[in-house]
């Protein structure tokens, strides 16, 4: 997006001049920076003197910057004194190679007084309207007047310019209008006959509580929250495969329904899985941040796109929360607003510790039951298993904390070997052949036969060339190899032998440990995968003899490979299969303990050998090999190790995980990708990245934490995302509750308060209503407790929301925006809504909640790569042919084309706002697509029936224009449908002329907008 | 329509100027609301242009030569070493070891221990008076080698297709923003407001990897999207009327819905209403003016088997025509994907032997037809035809495969 923000800025400048004479008070002109100053400067100096470039030492960021000198050693800005100010002298200067702005035209008059003014009257220096925490300011009128405070506001700004507010717009429209927004659906012929006659009071009041009751009232407000969310039901990039995102999508439709509060709307999509006592749909919220695309094309590094989703949190999180451009500060400090450099990396380090990294699996998931009676019983299941997982992991570190005589046997010679894993390999997938059902697995059966094959050829070239194991590197008395070597292979690695003097007693245990080359730079800039399947200790007695050591069990001190050990015991209750060192990315050592089956005495002369079956079966990387290059052994005659695998415990807790599994395996599950934190003991550290370069970080290692221009994040051992949410919705934090309100406003009024819906920061626009947006974010935050419904029907009930959208040539000339609000802006249907409306008209619509993504009419070959997952659009048939919108497919590379032709998002990135285009394609698309067809000839059936009935064409057209339009025609309108009715019939049936009459209705301009 | 359009305009002008950010760059600098100061400096870009009228044709900044640019990209990445970069001292490491000078401390995926090197495949020749490089895989190409521009120096920092073809199309390599295309009829607009501004036609067996995006508007409105033609059904989307419904017909409702979207204008006021009405009467022309541009079964035999364009077969040679039909139309930014050129060897298709033979024939003769006929009809002085790819072929063997 960014580009964007620099060719912008002349043009909200433009616009503040248009608002000018609303905001400008004539009596005495008062200097406010920030509505006077701030536009000045950031228009036409902070792009050379701000946060990213301060040329010649100036900057207009900071206040003790822009107060300082420069290089030229003379004061900036000196309070009080313009001619002693070297930023007066510059824009004064007739000198065209000292005057500034540089190379540009000098500075309108105007604009040299205001600062002259107000660096005369003492330069006050302001914070930014956005970064203040908002008061609610008094209502302007006397609170005996019944007036709802939003008219008040909008009246008051109205009347210092000679407006008023406009008449109401007739029952019709304002039924329309009111029903399309808060549903996005049209009301029905009843409902619109219910209204009419209905001439109590609260007539009006009674339908906007009807329609915010309604369950289509989530389904409406969940579109714009999945622009924000970049929601999808694919994974992105080249591939683009399936992914079950749909639950997540239904738990905002539910949340909407059931008016969560925003703060928990919020709070449980960021940290839903932090909380205490999280429930299965806390974890489906948590998809939230999960929408990120990944990238699991071959070859890509897939710590770039974890690091990309990353940012993209960061960056969805302040920009649709807080409207905070903190992607700005990616590479550089802010340029325009007071947000260091350091500060995008302690906002970054509250979402780096994930454990999502951009696998192709999409992992991490929660297993959820397609049906949703079933969910909590697996919600359960799953739970019981991370008790159990974290049990072991703070078992196995505290063991081995009080392991205190951990001694390390030195590795003197490592060599690899590439033939015999080879062979291994072969006769293992040989084997492996031989059990598949060719029937029922065949592509692994294929992808077995494929992997043999290159097996053979690379064995085979191996032996023409005479192949011989090859030494590794040792230093340190650890393997310490940093040159290639072969993927598949098997590495062997000899001890010392045993001196006497340090023989420790019988060995009970052995610490194997894969250690990043460079440790310190790995934490926050990983290593390679480390990917050993298999580990094989043996006892070399000193007369040559091998003797393979039984293993009893295996512990290991890593999140990742604990995983993968659970997984293989849950299949396999033989602890032997468990062994194995996996680590995606290596940013922390990577250990196990290998429990020894009986205490081992090493005579002298007798050495350990060991051997890792480096054979990366599991597609750890993308096609990236991994190579273990850094490997220590360590000892221990501690018994507490042996204790612990012998006890209860363990084997009770194995025998439940592998009920427990077996129990979540039998419920057939959809795998929803949800956030989840890493262990503590091995987490990713954040340092900065040197101009936004992921490969090149520097300075120290940074915690999780707030920008110091925004109210203080209380001071924790261990902040993470769950501080963050909290934080968001502190009292006194002044940006939620102004974005939380400008986007609903948006939604009902069709522009913000605030237009720059994502950017509240000096470079956005200043609120066209301040107090009115103040006001607003208090009542939501402090009275109304974030209660979204309760904001809804304030807006909605208000004047300025009911009044006519008809202009007047004056209010055109003066407002042509219609900043002011003197009366409604006519809003085109959003792509949803064009569709949802064309099939509730007609009586198509199934109107069920819920569930996984359809497959409407969508012409053949739109998806121009097919997945492997859901191979290619699948037309539906019955009700799913007629679903609304928001339970369309969403295939990131190939939107729905209709929704693209009538400006959705594409979900690449989180939007706030999408931009309404008018082109000949729409035509096509509601003339055309068979979907509008299929609807016309409906609704043409529906008129005919009508016509039936009442033997009278002027009644059934009437009220088939009502259905469509929500409002009856004038008799204009109806003579020219009658015309063309009898022109069509002329050329063919009545039926066709019904048809078309309805392709006419739905394609009007009072169709398309509300 | 004249008067219907100033009608419009002056409905429009001020309101539409003034339009908020939510039009975007629209209103970048207005002659009726930019400060003085803006407008006492030099001329100025001014993209302002109501969204009702996306691609309404603005003036170039500078006087340009190129009207219109027909934009070749071949998905996959055909190796540059086969084609126009000869490079003779490769040939004698032909088999060889990769020497460690190139591979010392770096990591490439699908590719670990030494990997062998790979020469030129096919014999280069000098060709023209410029005396190019060109292998014998573009017979038909040698007798342009005076007019065309080889440019050698492109890099990249991506090494995947999607990313890489992403970067090439949009300036980033992550997705959100839009693609040179669309950034030329934002800038440009359109010539012909009967058809989409920026076109696109896509041959091979599947789409090119950065699917849509690398044709999409990214945070420009979608209207600077290009339309992607097909080569099944219609050439556009929802082109045709449906099959019970005549152009007489249409006719008949379109007058219908006009006369009534008039009156709603009158009792509303509402400047978009007026831009509704045109919208539905270009999309009536459309109709015509696409469908008669997707016809090349008009074309004579003589051209047809110039291209070696065969109606009803979709190919590139096809897409060649029709890219020439769409130039003589003035479609701003027309745009060709070719599928299959990503000659790494893991099957027959994709093998420099077999299938990169194959591509390099397909598209050969159509270019040259391409180029020899755009001259013929006067269009080659002011339409720019690029050739690309997005990534660059090395010369190590991949070693690993599962």
């Amino acid at each position: 997006m960014q580009p964007l923000r620099f060719i912008l800025l002349p043009f909200i400048c433009a616009l503040m001049q248009a608002c000018q004479p609303a905001t400008s008070n004539k009596e005495k002109p008062e200097i406010s920076f920030n509505r006077d100053i701030r536009p000045i400067l950031t228009e036409h100096c902070t792009g050379c003197h701000g946060g990213v470039s301060k040329q010649a030492g100036v900057s207009f960021v900071y206040q003790k910057e822009a107060y300082g000198r420069g290089h030229s050693g003379r004061l900036t800005i000196k309070p009080g004194d313009p001619a002693g100010s070297e930023l007066i002298a510059r824009i004064e200067t007739q000198d065209e190679n000292l005057r500034m702005p540089y190379n540009a035209p000098p500075l309108a008059k105007e604009k040299i007084a205001k600062l002259r003014q107000w660096i005369r009257e003492g330069a006050k220096w302001e914070t930014h309207w956005a970064f203040k925490a908002p008061q609610k300011p008094p209502l302007p009128l006397a609170v005996a007047q019944q007036l709802n405070p939003i008219d008040q506001f909008v009246q008051q700004r109205l009347k210092s310019n000679a407006f008023s507010i406009s008449p109401r717009a007739d029952k019709y429209r304002q039924l329309r209008r009111l029903s399309l927004d808060l549903t996005g659906l049209p009301p029905s012929l009843d409902e619109i006959r219910q209204f009419i006659h209905d001439n109590s009071d609260d007539a009006y009041e009674k339908q906007v509580d009807r329609l915010l009751a309604s369950e289509q009232f989530g389904e409406r407000w969940a579109a714009m929250w999945l622009d924000l969310a970049r929601y999808a039901d694919s994974q992105g990039y080249t591939r683009d495969e399936y992914r079950a995102s749909w639950p997540y999508r239904d738990w905002v439709i539910k949340a909407f329904n059931q008016n969560m509060p925003y703060n928990d709307f919020i709070t449980k999509q960021l940290a839903g899985d932090l909380l205490d006592d999280k429930s299965v749909d806390d974890l489906i919220a948590t998809s939230f941040h999960r929408q990120t695309p990944i990238n699991s094309e071959g070859g890509t590094d897939d710590e770039e796109f974890r690091v990309i989703a990353v940012m993209d949190r960061v960056a969805t999180s302040w920009r649709a929360i807080n409207g905070i451009t903190m992607e700005c500060v990616q590479c550089h400090s802010h340029p325009y607003d007071p947000i260091e450099h350091d500060e995008y990396y302690k906002s970054y380090a509250f979402f780096n510790t994930s454990l999502d990294a951009d696998y192709r699996s999409d992992a991490p998931h929660l297993m959820l039951p397609k049906e949703t009676q079933l969910r909590q019983t697996a919600f359960e299941l799953q739970m019981k298993m991370q008790t159990i997982r974290d049990t072991t992991i703070n078992t196995t570190h505290q063991l081995s904390k009080q392991t205190g005589d951990w001694l390390k046997l030195a590795i003197v010679s490592a060599s690899h070997d590439q033939k015999t894993a080879l062979e291994d390999l072969i006769a293992k997938t040989e084997q492996q052949i031989k059990n598949l059902d060719p029937q029922k697995q065949k592509p692994r059966l294929n992808h077995a036969k494929y992997a043999l094959k290159r097996y053979q050829q690379t064995l085979q070239s191996l032996l023409e060339n005479q192949y011989k194991p090859e030494k590794l590197h040792i230093k340190n008395d650890e393997l310490h190899h940093t040159d290639d070597f072969a993927q598949k292979t098997q590495i062997s690695l000899d001890s010392e032998k045993v001196p006497p003097d340090q023989v420790i007693g019988a060995i009970t245990a052995i610490k194997l440990t894969a250690l990043p080359v460079n440790a310190q730079k790995a934490i926050h800039t990983p290593e390679f995968a480390v990917s050993i399947d298999d580990i094989e200790i043996y006892k070399h007695h000193a007369n040559g003899t091998l003797e393979k050591l039984q293993i009893k069990d295996y512990f290991t001190l890593h999140g990742e490979a604990l995983d993968e050990q659970l997984k293989r015991l849950a299949k396999n209750a033989n602890i032997d299969a468990a062994g194995g060192l996996f680590s995606h990315r290596l940013f922390a050592p990577l250990s196990t303990v290998a429990v020894l089956h009986t205490p081992l005495r090493l005579k002298p002369d007798d050495n350990l050998k060991i051997v890792l079956k480096q054979y990366q079966l599991r597609n750890l990387n993308e096609g990236m090999p991994s190579e273990l290059q850094r490997f220590k052994v360590e000892i221990t005659a501690d018994e507490i190790w042996h204790h612990y695998a012998d006890s209860e415990e363990r084997t009770n807790l194995i025998a439940e995980y592998q009920t427990l599994s077996q129990k979540l395996a039998d419920i057939s599950s959809i795998a929803l990708p949800v956030m989840l934190e890493q262990d503590p003991y091995n987490q990713r550290g954040t340092a900065l990245f040197s101009r936004g370069n992921f490969l090149a970080k520097q300075g120290p290692l940074l915690k999780p934490h707030t920008p110091a221009l925004l109210p203080p994040m209380p001071v924790q051992s261990k902040a993470n995302r769950l501080t963050l949410a909290k934080w968001f919705f502190r009292d006194d934090q002044p940006l939620t509750a102004r974005v939380a309100v400008n986007h609903f406003w948006q939604q009902l009024f069709g522009r913000g308060l605030v237009d720059t819906i994502g950017d509240f920061g000096s470079a956005g626009e200043l609120p066209s209503h301040p107090k009115l947006l103040d006001w607003l974010a208090v009542t939501f935050q402090q009275d109304y407790q974030w209660d979204i419904k309760k904001l809804l029907k304030l807006m909605v009930m208000s004047e300025t929301y009911r009044q006519t959208s008809a202009s007047h040539a004056e209010q055109a000339n003066l407002d042509p925006q219609n900043r002011l609000l003197s009366r409604a802006n006519t809003r085109r249907l959003s792509a949803e809504m064009v569709r949802d409306q064309a099939l509730f008209v007609s009586g198509l619509l199934t109107q069920k909640l819920a569930g996984e993504p359809v497959m409407p009419p969508q012409p053949q070959g739109i998806w121009g790569r097919k997945g492997r997952i859901i191979r290619d659009w699948q037309e539906a048939q019955g009700e799913n042919r007629y679903r609304r919108a928001i339970y369309t497919f969403i295939k990131r590379a190939y939107i729905y084309p209709s929704f693209l032709t009538f400006d959705m998002e594409t979900r690449e990135i989180s939007h706030g706002k999408r931009i309404q285009t008018n082109t000949p394609l729409q035509a096509l698309v509601t003339l055309n697509d068979p979907v509008y067809v299929e609807a016309s000839e409906a609704l043409g059936k529906l008129i005919a029936q009508d016509y039936v009935s009442s033997n009278q064409l002027d009644e059934a057209l009437k009220n088939a224009f009502l259905r469509v339009t929500s409002q009856p025609p004038t008799s204009q309108a109806l003579t020219q449908l009658k015309q063309t009715f009898a022109n069509i019939q002329s050329e063919s049936d009545q039926q066709t002329a019904f048809n078309q009459i309805s392709a006419l209705l739905l394609n009007l301009d009072a169709a398309l907008t509300r | 329509m004249k008067d219907f359009l100033y009608q419009q305009l002056q409905q429009q002008t001020r309101r539409e100027f003034l339009q908020g950010s939510g039009r975007l760059l629209s209103s970048a600098f207005l002659a009726s609301a930019a400060p003085a100061a803006l407008l006492a400096g030099e001329h100025k870009l001014d993209f302002s242009r109501p969204m009702s009228q996306p691609l309404a044709p603005l003036p170039p900044q500078y006087p340009s030569k190129v009207k219109r640019v027909i934009y070749m990209h071949m998905a996959g990445a055909p190796s540059q070493l086969e084609l126009f970069d000869y490079k003779p001292e490769l040939a004698k490491y032909d088999g060889k070891l990769c020497p460690d000078a190139f591979l010392e401390g770096k990591r490439f995926a699908f590719i670990s221990g030494r990997p062998s090197l790979l020469g030129p495949q096919y014999s280069f020749k000098q060709h023209g008076d410029s005396g190019a490089w060109i292998s014998d895989r573009l017979p038909h190409l040698h007798k342009h080698a005076d007019e065309l521009c080889f440019i050698k120096s492109m890099h990249t920092d991506q090494f995947n297709h999607a990313p890489a073809q992403i970067l090439a199309h949009t300036g980033h390599a992550l997705s959100g923003h839009p693609s040179i295309g669309a950034w030329t009829t934002y800038g440009l607009g359109s010539m012909n407001q009967n058809l989409p501004g920026y076109m696109v036609l896509v041959s091979g067996s599947r789409d090119p990897d950065g699917g849509k995006q690398l044709w999409g508007s990214g945070f420009l409105p979608s209207a600077y999207q290009g339309v992607r033609c097909r080569s099944q059904g219609d050439p556009i989307l929802y082109l045709s009327n449906p099959e019970n419904v005549s152009r007489s017909m249409r006719r008949l409702v379109l007058d219908g819905l006009k006369q009534m979207n008039q009156q709603q204008y009158q009792t509303e006021g509402d400047p978009e209403t007026l831009t509704r009405i045109a919208q539905y009467e270009m999309a009536y022309r459309m109709q015509l003016e696409a469908s008669d541009a997707f016809a090349i079964e008009q074309e004579s035999a003589k051209t047809l088997a110039a291209y070696g364009a065969q109606p009803g077969q979709p190919s590139f040679a096809n897409n060649c025509l029709l890219a020439r039909r769409l130039a003589e139309k003035d479609v701003r930014f027309i745009q060709l994907f070719d599928y299959g050129w990503d000659s790494h060897g893991s099957n027959k298709n994709e093998a420099l032997d077999h299938g990169f033979v194959d591509k390099c024939r397909q598209i050969d003769q159509p270019i040259s037809a391409l180029l020899d006929d755009l001259k013929a009809r006067g269009l080659f002085e002011d339409t720019l035809v690029i050739w690309g790819e997005s990534l660059a072929a090395h010369r190590c063997r991949k070693t690993e495969g599962v």
